[in-house]
């Protein structure tokens, strides 16, 4: 693998390119291998460029990815991933027979909606708050101070919201309404979204601030001169420069949205039982990691990975109706 | 099951097991594709012919202040003895050797042996290079399953019972030392003869052989720290000799004005309801009930000991609030600052607890009331922390490294085990008054920062340096709890088939006592689970358990 | 070039004061947004100042709060020094540095590369490969086929394993491509009047605009390896080798374990008398770094990088 990034650190080396062809280039009428060689001949630089990244992919993703054959598998350690015994769909359909699934499936679906529809604005907001303010210097200061969070383990994070909520915390043995917020189980999806809320909202508004950043200033100015006060200025020109990026940060998350903070939720799902607090990652991990039942969790992780698929590929559909990017065209 | 099991056993056994151990599990030479499949051997004693338990020679040294008891007490000593003897007369390794070892660790990594009088002071007294592959408590498992799927496998394992698969691992690819350990060869070895049998049945037979060496701990298994001046006051004279309902006076009365009777951490702990079933007299984690295997769970006195639980919890309000979700430290933090007046822990945990504690108050072992359920008893753990796997090879090889576990597991005494658990005199401690005192480089360089302590044990002792009371109160309290005291029945049982619905449906109970404990749902979602149970694969767990059982102690 | 120096120069001069357009804020808003902000700030700053606290108690002051201290009365550092007297601390703190800054390069250069690439319009492989790695992100392979592929390139042992199979992050790349897309096409357009070639595009145009986005994955890049210690524990078997973070990991795991294992990991945690503190002196070691880095980083989140790029 060394060599290939040595190769990667000289491939984009000084090359005579030739100037690209025009975009609206007549394809004309050649057979196709003729076509594509003819088109990528002015794109050397970019397939160049593109070698390395590529280059990981196949190498530490696509090897890897057979891997997943083991969801077919009975796979026993020891006789390596080739060898241990083959057995069809009896992973999958274990799986989905199983009552406990679902409702794993069902949890964290329900806490994956929570945190679209909770926490997902939020950084955006934060964002923008910072964003207005004029002062450079508090600016700086808050920005450091609202990241900090995102260091902290799970361990930790618990730790503290017991301390603050836990019956003898601080407001937990006072303020009745909290008093058994973290073994209720109908608190339960509710606190999870407030904790990631609380650990991540400021570390979000990273990638919403240098998309920020990137907004020209002189269409505000223009936009200005127009008349357009701030909350115009806001909808037709800050929404439309970081839409774009919004889509795609939304569209990624919901090709994860069977994923809800495992540790997070591991930690704390032995206080209000699996009705309430099991998600697919937690049953998985109960099912096949701690009975190492590789080839579950494979199945697992390929119902994950396909149900993912769908909805970015909704997603992405939806956006292109919309009139945006998405995340590919 | 008349067919003779070990038929043609062996030669298949080594040839599958030299070429995994040299790594062809996954460069798969094609000859092996075909038909490794059908070659796993079970690691099942069920229809095998097990090799006899290695026999048990007390090894001789100093003369305890308080004596031990086979079945499960502790010797305890006052005082460091005056006299050490030797228990390896020679060197186990030639100087030469390198010999590598995977263990769980603790601690930071330690200085390596350039630059570490301690490991440097061992590896001249092993006469090897021993070289620590540090595998940090959390990360075990997922180690431990890529290093069984690569084909890697360092001289010595360390492995848990716990992860699952280890012992097909065991049975298929580690060395076979029955013809070293098992009846009367283990004199060889004069300080693993010297191990309790129970411990080499906790770590059990795979496939009717010995396939590793266990690292011995306490056969006590969870009890209930007390601050003993103020429950003695509290108690009125019941103090450790009790009835249930005294009991529950006395943690009531100990609850109150921002102090609580009873603190119990989440997890496993499950607001001690294992341990208030063994006051019920349930079986521990199985029992033999008219000729039948029963789960303990499954029993009269478990549901009782949940029904207590629940009163303790939603009735007389004693736990410390928060159990449910109450980490660890703490709630050791609020036992010794007195918040909490007596907290569920374990055997290391009342040691901890004495030094963190120091002056402030006494750390005491609660006993058991009486008029439970059944009756009491006591339930004993494992009495292992884990094993050590070797690593297959000539039996020259073989022996070195038995050689070397044999020193390490030298007992409480001897020179060996000084220099094992204490270091160099004058670097790492200093005898003073007779009493030993450990120095301020031995809180870098012992046998935790360089977990040589994981590798095999030797059988506990109580030598608190300082503190001869604490040890009288755990010898006197392992005194009693032994008369009452049960082995697990599933010790060292192997339950491949099983393996699978049990890690699920272990959670089953624990699920169901939290949320019964604490009032989320009546004792019929307790019933509930016990026939889940029954319905839905478990009756499979209990059969092949009673078949391994069988075959276990027929020997 | 006097173009683009202009257009530099703008890029990289902060703007703090309000334009001339721009209407003087309301004073409600004004206070409104400064309630707002300073409740944020409370919300996070006191749990970190617990965190903090605790880390420099003692470990008596600590047990006698039961668990937890706000404001220590003899601050001591005693935490740090143990934790960090493991004695192979200096060394991994060197492979810790090392292996961030080396891979962060590496991350970033086949980050910034292929995005490129991929978010160039007319390049012909463009979706294929896109999707190609679009799938990696939703199936991700399983930690034992990545042990076997880092075993098969005989990288064991070596901190490579620590960086190349996590070189590329897909939703960083994916990020990177969507800001290189969000660039004014005219940049392009203009380049490619002036007879630009792609590589020219890329390190004269794209890269001085994209600062801030660059700063931003770089940082993700940097925590990322910086805080990562499993592939250590993983793939390094020499724990002489370790960074930092897998060091530290062996002090966070003692005090608390995740999942079933809790009671017989800690029976044998021996005498540990109080390691929330350790834990917290932990998490205040992991931060810090970033504390330092991330002034660096901020510069590039000023507003109007973009200003006047297109007129001029």
């Amino acid at each position: 693998m060394t060599s290939t990034i040595e190769q990667a650190g000289g491939s984009p080396a000084p090359s005579a390119d030739p100037p690209d062809r025009p975009p609206g280039a007549p394809p004309g009428r050649e057979p196709r291998s003729v076509r594509w060689r003819r088109a990528l001949r002015g794109q050397r630089t970019l397939l160049l460029l593109a070698v390395p990244g590529i280059a990981y992919f196949l190498v530490f993703h696509y090897a890897a990815l057979f891997g997943n054959v083991i969801a077919f598998k009975d796979f026993v350690p020891f006789q390596g991933l080739w060898e241990s015994p083959w057995v069809g769909l009896d992973n999958f359909q274990r799986m989905f027979e199983d009552a406990a699934f679902w409702q794993a499936a069902w949890n964290t679906l329900s806490i994956a909606v929570l945190q679209l529809v909770f926490f997902f604005p939020l950084p955006l907001a934060l964002a923008l708050l910072l964003h207005s303010l004029a002062r450079g210097g508090v600016r700086k200061i808050i920005q450091s101070v609202v990241y900090l969070p995102h260091f902290l383990s799970w361990v930790i994070v618990v730790a503290l919201f017991q301390q603050l909520l836990g019956p003898t915390g601080m407001f937990g043995g006072n303020v009745a309404f909290v008093t058994d917020v973290l073994t209720n189980p109908d608190a339960f999806k509710p606190l999870m979204v407030v904790q990631i809320i609380w650990k991540d909202c400021g570390w979000g508004t990273i990638i919403f601030l240098a998309a920020l950043s990137q907004v020209n200033q002189d269409l505000y100015e223009s936009a200005a001169l127009d008349g357009a006060g701030p909350r115009r200025r806001f909808w037709h020109v800050t929404l439309p420069a970081i839409r774009p990026i919004v889509i795609l940060l939304l569209i990624m998350r919901l090709g994860d949205i069977l994923t809800v903070g495992f540790e997070q939720i591991l930690l704390q799902r032995d206080a209000v039982g699996p009705e309430a607090g099991e998600v697919l990652d937690t049953f998985v991990y109960y099912q096949g990691v701690l009975g190492a039942d590789w080839g579950y969790s494979a199945a697992a992780g390929l119902f994950k990975g396909v149900v993912g698929a769908l909805l970015v590929y909704s997603a992405n559909k939806i956006a292109h109706r919309l009139g945006e990017q998405g995340v590919y065209k | 099951m008349t067919v003779n099991p070990r038929a043609g056993g062996p030669s298949r056994r080594r040839f599958l097991r030299t070429s995994l151990g040299a790594g062809a599990a996954l460069a798969a030479a094609p000859a092996l594709v075909g038909c490794a499949t059908s070659q796993v051997r079970s690691a099942r004693n069920a229809g095998t012919d097990p090799v006899p338990w290695p026999e048990y020679v007390p090894v001789e040294g100093p003369r305890p202040d308080l004596p031990p008891d086979p079945r499960g007490v502790d010797a305890g000593f006052l005082r460091y003895p005056d006299h050490l003897v030797s228990s390896v007369p020679e060197r186990p390794g030639s100087g030469r050797e390198t010999l590598t070892a995977m263990v769980e660790t603790y601690e930071a990594p330690p200085r390596g042996p350039g630059a570490n009088r301690y490991w440097a002071a061992l590896n001249e007294a092993l006469g090897v290079d021993l070289k620590l592959q540090l595998v940090p408590s959390g990360n075990l498992q997922a180690k431990i399953a890529t290093m069984m799927a690569s084909g890697d496998m360092p001289d010595l394992l360390m492995v848990r019972n716990w992860i699952p698969r280890v012992a097909d691992y065991a049975a298929n690819v580690a060395a076979d030392l029955s013809e070293h350990l098992a009846g009367p060869a283990v004199r060889a070895y004069p300080n693993l003869a010297n191990l309790p049998t129970y411990a080499w049945r906790d770590m059990g037979l795979m496939g009717g052989r010995i396939m590793g060496v266990p690292i011995t701990r306490p056969r006590t298994g969870s009890a209930i720290l007390s601050h003993r001046e103020e429950l003695v006051e509290l108690a009125g004279g019941t103090y450790n000799d009790w009835t249930a309902e005294e009991f529950v006076d006395t943690l009531k009365r100990a609850t109150g004005g921002k102090k609580y009777g009873f603190g119990v951490a989440s997890g496993g702990w499950l607001f001690g309801v294992p341990l208030l079933a063994s006051w019920h007299g349930a079986p521990n984690l199985y029992g033999l009930r008219d000729g039948e295997f029963v789960k303990a769970e499954l029993t009269e006195e478990y549901r009782a000991a949940v029904e207590f639980a629940r009163r303790l919890h939603q009735t007389e309000k004693v736990y410390y609030p928060g159990t449910a979700t109450m980490p660890t430290e703490t709630m050791k933090s609020l036992f010794f600052n007195g918040t909490v007046r007596a907290q569920l822990d374990n055997l290391p945990g009342y040691q901890a607890a004495n030094i963190a504690v120091g002056d402030a108050f006494t750390v005491d072992l609660l006993r058991p009331p009486t008029g439970l359920g059944a009756g009491l008893t006591s339930h004993f753990s494992g009495g292992t922390y884990g094993y050590t796997l070797l690593k297959p090879g000539p039996p020259e090889r073989i022996r070195l490294l038995l050689r070397v576990l044999n020193y390490l597991a030298a007992p409480f005494g001897t020179t060996e085990y000084e220099r094992t658990y204490y270091g160099v005199e004058g670097e790492h401690f200093e005898r003073v008054d007779g009493d030993l005192e450990l120095t301020e480089l031995a809180k870098t360089e012992n046998p935790s920062t360089v977990p040589v302590k994981y590798i095999t044990a030797p059988p506990p002792v109580h030598f608190y340096p300082g503190n001869p009371d604490a040890v009288r109160r755990v010898h006197a309290f392992q005194t009693a709890d032994v008369e009452t005291g049960i082995p697990p029945l599933t010790s060292g049982l192997v339950v491949r088939d099983a393996l699978r619905p049990y890690t699920r449906m272990r959670k089953l109970f624990e699920d169901a006592v939290i949320s019964v404990v604490q009032g989320h749902s009546s004792m019929k979602h307790w019933d509930d689970a016990v026939r889940t149970w029954r319905t839905q694969g478990g009756d499979r767990v209990d059969a092949e358990l009673a078949e391994e059982y069988a075959a276990v102690n027929e020997v | 070039m006097s173009n683009r120096n202009t257009l530099l120069d703008k890029a990289l001069g902060p703007r703090e004061h309000r334009p001339s357009w721009m209407e003087k804020p309301h004073p409600l808003t004004q206070a409104g947004k400064a309630v707002a902000l300073v409740v944020i700030c409370a919300l996070i700053l006191v749990p970190i100042l617990v965190v903090v606290s605790t880390s420099l108690a003692s470990p008596a002051e600590v047990t006698a709060n039961g668990g937890w201290v706000l404001f220590p009365t003899e601050p001591t550092l005693q935490a740090y020094q143990d934790i960090l007297s493991g004695g192979t601390i200096t060394r991994s703190l060197a492979v810790s540095v090392g292996i961030t800054v080396v891979g962060t390069a590496v991350s970033l250069f086949g980050t910034i590369t292929l995005a490129y690439a991929l978010s160039r319009e007319h390049f012909s492989l463009r979706k294929p490969l896109l999707l190609m790695v679009l799938f990696t992100f939703l199936f991700p392979p399983g930690m034992l086929p990545g042990y076997l592929v880092v075993k098969g390139l005989g990288l064991l042992d070596s901190y490579w394993a620590l960086i190349l199979p996590v070189a590329i992050n897909v939703f960083n790349l994916v990020i990177m491509r969507g800001f290189f897309q969000g660039l004014p096409q005219e940049l392009y357009d203009a380049a490619r009047i002036d007879g630009a070639g792609e590589l020219t595009v890329l390190l004269r145009i794209v890269l001085p605009l994209s600062k801030a986005v660059i700063a931003v994955i770089g940082l993700f890049y940097a925590v990322g390896y910086w805080n990562s210690f499993f592939s250590a524990i993983l793939y390094l078997n020499d724990s002489s080798k370790w960074p930092l973070q897998a060091v530290l990991q062996t002090v966070v795991t003692k005090g608390a374990n995740l999942g079933g294992n809790t009671t017989d990991a800690l029976s044998d945690s021996g005498a540990v008398a109080a390691p929330q503190t350790y834990q917290m002196a932990t998490v205040v070691v992991a931060v810090i770094p970033i504390l330092i880095i991330y002034p660096f980083i901020q510069k590039y989140f000023t507003k109007g990088v973009l200003t006047g790029a297109i007129k001029s």
